[in-house]
């Protein structure tokens, strides 16, 4: 187990240093945040500022430059924002928190319910009503979701939730009456389409389970239905569940790159957007970065809960 | 691709071959059993006779009877049809206006007869431009699953069979395309080729062939020390001529159905990539490039401009995740259904 985490680490750090390099690299050549100052009437702007970037060197210099302060944990000032990388991304971590954990819990519990009752009543109205449910759920453009989530919401039906024709959608709100209006919307949308999935997820490993020998014998022996299911099946059956949300939350540090983008939230996925709009390379990077330790810690930890809930799971 | 042949007629390794199910690694059932496979509710009834079935007849049958799939493919392929034959629509009938015909003194005015979608705020006729928006995101999907099932194939099929060294190459290939963030590497590979048609379509395809690559690896090591690549390799059959003929036909189903997977995200990554301002450039149109000229239109009489498209991707990704799952249980040979 230590050998293989260990050996996971390893590997992780040449993900970083590849992921790193791409991104930095990338964004230098397709990007050039002097480049509006062309038209500038001092000729020597342009000039400053490239110099005050550094942008004078080559890219290849600029990388190394950027990669011996970076492994000491130093990954300079945003170019756009001037303020420290770090910083920014903190404070942009702090808003997609907000709409992250509890779209999370949600969608944990209603996965949960979904799948289990879907399971147990597999070919039912219900289920039938639940598997199209889910298939539009990952057939939607996210987007537009949100888009026609509004247009119901705050147009169609403005009395609900407090929103009035004139709301706008910026921020996250300050008090937690605020939070709540302000953040219903876009955690229905990461509902919607992450119980989608979870939900499928849980009900095909429950079908898995139900059939076998030992919940047969459970019923055979007298445990109530509800034992059997809830405690003896739920405990096997929830394994997958854990695991692809163990992942999916490694994916999901990075924000939701659109949902933030249409409901004007301050989070990853708009320092994203910024950042390649405006050519940003230290910014850019650092994100990616960060959400790239992101994917491989949380994926180290599907793995290391896969094998702690499931015995036959051997790490190597 | 040779699912449909009949191997009565082909010299003895085919019909070994065919004889082998369609997806490794689940319980081998023997062809002819008739009875154990069609189970309880076949349809044959009283008919004692035992004729072999193909695994391409039990495909088939399995596949028709999953509902929603057929009906997916009815609607998809009126889909097609229609967004495909709009410049003949537009020639021979009145149902479709020429693509970008504009009128502006009509403006943007709701669905009506006239306009069954209503008009855009040049007075565009939102149906036809629907339908010729519909190509381009159509032709994405079927361009990036077709490119994007090749690449993860060959790369998959090359890493497994001959392994060694190739797939030493191959597979730390398809790691390092996997950790590199998709987002990024799109949206940089976009600015910098700037977002024609066939780029996104190449970026894309290179973005979707990992996780396929990876399957069918796995499944072409485990087919290829089967019994009969031995018989074929004894029978003197080049290691090309295995790959093609006998081992890659009994990957066909996950590779079709990863296929489907990569229409499904290549139209919804489009979609997206267009929200954000990377996605087709005018004059092209695409479904997404309308999505999201029309998003500031909500909570205004102008909404039907978000809901026409979105729809339209909607249903569209709904049939070929619909046929995705009905192929996926065909070529399943525990399913009963």
């Amino acid at each position: 187990m230590t050998r293989f985490i260990l050996r996971r680490i390893a590997y992780s750090f040449v993900v970083l240093l590849v992921a790193s390099a791409v991104t930095f690299i990338g964004i230098s050549i397709v990007a050039d945040p002097t480049a509006r100052l062309a038209q500038n009437r001092d000729p020597m702007a342009r000039a400053r500022m490239r110099q005050e970037l550094g942008l004078d060197k080559p890219v290849i210099q600029r990388y190394g430059k950027w990669l011996g302060s970076a492994v000491t944990g130093d990954f300079g000032r945003s170019w756009q924002k001037k303020d420290s990388v770090i910083g920014i991304l903190m404070n942009a971590m702090k808003y997609t928190a907000w709409l992250v954990i509890p779209g999370f819990i949600i969608a944990a519990v209603l996965a949960f319910a979904i799948g289990t009752y879907s399971a147990i009543r597999q070919y039912s109205a219900g289920d039938y009503f639940f598997t199209g449910a889910s298939f539009v759920g990952i057939s939607m453009p996210q987007f537009w979701f949100a888009l026609i989530l509004i247009e119901i919401f705050v147009f169609t039906i403005p009395s609900a939730f407090g929103m009035d024709p004139y709301f706008r959608f910026i921020g996250i709100g300050d008090t937690l009456g605020d939070r709540f209006k302000y953040l219903f919307l876009p955690v229905c949308v990461l509902v919607v389409q992450i119980v989608a999935e979870w939900s499928r997820y849980h009900r095909a490993s429950m079908l898995d389970i139900l059939p076998s020998d030992y919940i047969r014998s459970a019923h055979a022996r007298g445990v109530p239905k509800r034992t059997v299911v809830l405690k003896h099946a739920t405990k096997n059956a929830l394994v997958p569940l854990i695991v692809i949300m163990a992942i999916d939350a490694g994916l999901i540090v990075g924000g939701l790159v659109v949902t933030e983008q249409v409901f004007s939230i301050p989070g990853m996925g708009r320092v994203f957007v910024e950042a390649l709009e405006y050519g940003d390379a230290p910014m850019l990077t650092a994100w990616v970065v960060l959400t790239a330790v992101a994917v491989v810690l949380f994926n180290l930890l599907a793995d290391i809960i896969n094998a702690l809930l499931d015995p036959r799971v051997r790490l190597a | 691709m040779s699912l449909g042949r009949d191997y009565s007629g082909i010299p003895g390794e085919d019909r070994i071959e065919a004889i082998d199910p369609l997806a490794a690694g689940a319980p081998a059932e023997p062809v002819t059993s008739g009875s154990s496979i069609g189970g309880p509710r076949g349809p044959e009834g009283g008919d004692l006779s035992v004729a072999p079935r193909s695994q391409w007849f039990l495909f088939r049958r399995r596949f028709l009877r999953h509902r929603p799939a057929i009906v997916a493919i009815v609607v998809l392929v009126l889909l097609l049809a229609l967004c495909f034959g709009a410049g003949l629509l537009e020639r021979f009938t009145s149902l479709v206006a020429p693509q970008g015909q504009q009128n502006l003194e009509l403006g943007a005015v709701g669905p009506s007869g006239a306009h069954w979608f209503g008009t855009d705020q040049l007075g565009r006729d939102y149906f036809s431009e629907m339908l010729y928006a519909g190509r381009t995101s159509l032709l994405i999907g079927l361009v990036v699953a077709l490119l994007s099932t090749v690449i993860g194939t060959t790369i998959g099929a090359i890493a497994g069979y001959f392994g060694g060294i190739y797939d030493q190459i191959l597979m730390r290939l398809t790691d390092l395309f996997l950790v590199l963030p998709s987002l990024i590497v799109l949206a940089l590979a976009l600015r910098y080729f700037g977002g024609s048609v066939v780029v996104i379509e190449f970026v894309l395809a290179a973005l979707f062939w990992m996780g396929l690559a990876r399957i069918v690896r796995a499944q072409v090591r485990s087919i290829k020390e089967k019994e009969f690549i031995e018989a074929a390799r004894a029978g003197g059959a080049s290691s090309w001529r295995i790959i093609g003929r006998h081992v890659l036909p009994n990957c066909i189903g996950p590779i079709v159905v990863a296929a489907t997977l990569a229409v499904v995200q290549a139209i919804l990554v489009e979609s997206a990539l267009s929200y954000l301002g990377y996605g087709v450039r005018p004059p092209a149109t695409s479904w997404g490039s309308m999505l999201s000229n029309a998003k500031g239109y909500f909570g205004t009489d102008q909404a039907y401009l978000i809901w026409f498209p979105g729809l339209a991707i909607l249903i569209t990704v709904l049939c070929v995740n619909f046929i995705g799952d009905g192929l996926r249980d065909a070529f399943d040979p525990k399913s009963r259904i």
